[in-house]
């Protein structure tokens, strides 16, 4: 987290350098930490996104793998690649999360079933 | 070296103490699968649900229990939109290979055998369907394989299973091998599914012959029967495992490969629940 910050304040000030007058105009601490702000969010954002997208991917995979994957986790992981392609994150984000938190309930079902579905054979 | 040895055999042990534990569990838990005894106990559950139906009358899927719906059937059977799959598939069935031999010289002068389909190959220990041995005929003649679910080897399987109308589902499960197949093909039909959480029977057993957007869901005996099939949605002749996939979406689980095991051993299962009855192929559906 604390590299973050340093990475956003290193671009802020790269920003800062480039127009001369406007550090002049605000040359009081606050405004400028206040612009920062975004500039920090954005690559914390992208950051997490990265993390998230990856946890979902493989969470998809290992439905794969015991044969439980759901089609709407597919959508899920596509919205939030298309959301972080246009610069949306937190409707990225807020996909990946959705597909990591499908794919637990894939795992979840495919481990119930392993001994549920004996009980619905007809006897 | 003697170190070596020694330590493989120690890793060797504690590896095999819990597969064969696991092993026994299982089997505890398992009792001997008994694939006739599957077979009775549908046969049975279908005579309870459906008195006033015949158990042969079930090959004629949803129109064995909605008389309304039957008869619109019988009126389009008089032009039946899956015949110019059959003529099609007669004349592919026909028309020599390049090297002048033709489907013949692997099945024989009868191309009515689908009742015998899918089978058991002891000797590759899998699951082979009709359309894995025509596509294997194919090969074997230097032709290309044809690709699995609609298109002309769903026509070849149309005039095949034309030819097989009136004959017996006569499958065949007779090596332990084949029973674990057929054991996989069952537990893949009664395991749920998808986000919908699903098995197959939830809308073939347990809610057959209930509305399910706008469609009335067909009774799991007799599923086998008339395969391949026109399906008005489709505007073509398609086969079983094209219904599986779409099955498989309908509960939004991701659905698996044309012919691969778990689609082969699902067949396997499926037709068998049909063993004895009547093949009607191909069929015509909604
Ligand atoms: C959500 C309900 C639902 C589930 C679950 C479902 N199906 Fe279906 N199935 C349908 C509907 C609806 C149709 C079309 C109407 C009908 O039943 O013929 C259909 C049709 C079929 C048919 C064609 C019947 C015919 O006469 O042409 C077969 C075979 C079939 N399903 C097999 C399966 C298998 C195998 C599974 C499990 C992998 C499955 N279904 C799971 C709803 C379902």
């Amino acid at each position: 987290m604390k590299n973050l910050w340093v990475f956003g304040l290193i671009i802020f000030s790269v920003a800062a350098c480039d127009s001369q007058q406007q550090a002049v105009d605000t040359a009081a601490e606050k405004p400028a930490a206040v612009k920062a702000a975004p500039v920090v969010a954005k690559v914390a954002e992208t950051q997490d996104f990265a993390t998230l997208i990856q946890q979902a991917e493989d969470l998809y995979t290992q439905t794969e793998g015991v044969k439980h994957a759901w089609t709407i986790n597919l959508d899920r992981l596509k919205d939030a690649r298309l959301a972080a392609e246009a610069g949306d994150m937190d409707k990225a984000v807020a996909n990946a999360e959705e597909a990591i938190k499908l794919s637990r309930l894939a795992l979840k079902q495919a481990e119930s079933e392993k001994t549920q579905w004996r009980a619905r054979v007809p006897q | 070296m003697k170190w070596i040895n020694l330590s493989a055999l120690f890793l060797a042990s504690i590896i095999a103490v819990p597969a064969q534990a696991d092993s026994l569990a299982d089997s505890a838990a398992n009792p001997a699968t008994n694939p006739e005894a599957d077979r009775q106990a549908l046969r049975n559950l279908y005579q309870q649900k459906f008195p006033n139906i015949g158990l042969a009358d079930f090959k004629d899927g949803v129109y064995a229990i909605d008389a309304k719906m039957r008869e619109q059937w019988l009126e389009l059977e008089d032009f039946p939109p899956y015949e110019i799959a059959i003529d099609e598939g007669e004349e592919l069935y026909n028309t020599p290979f390049a090297n002048g031999k033709s489907y013949a010289d692997c099945f024989g002068d009868d191309p009515g055998i689908k009742h015998n389909y899918p089978l058991f190959d002891q000797a590759r220990g899998g699951v082979v369907t009709l359309e894995i041995a025509i596509n294997e005929c194919r090969e074997e003649n230097g032709e290309a394989a044809l690709p699995w679910l609609v298109g002309e080897l769903a026509q070849i399987s149309a005039y095949m299973a034309y030819n097989s109308r009136g004959k017996n589902f006569d499958i065949k499960i007779d090596s332990p091998e084949a029973v674990a197949a057929y054991a996989d093909g069952k537990q893949f039909y009664y395991t749920r599914r998808g986000q919908m959480n699903f098995e197959c029977g939830s809308c073939h057993q347990q809610k057959v012959g209930q509305m399910l957007r706008a469609e009335r869901t067909s009774p799991s005996l007799g599923h086998a029967t008339q395969w391949p099939v026109y399906r008005g949605r489709w505007q073509y002749v398609g086969n079983i495992q094209k219904r599986f996939q779409e099955c498989n979406i309908q509960v939004r689980a991701v659905p698996f490969e044309a012919q691969s095991e778990e689609y082969r051993n699902l067949e396997y299962f499926l037709t068998y629940m049909s063993n004895g009855m009547e093949l009607n192929g191909p069929g015509s559906r909604r």
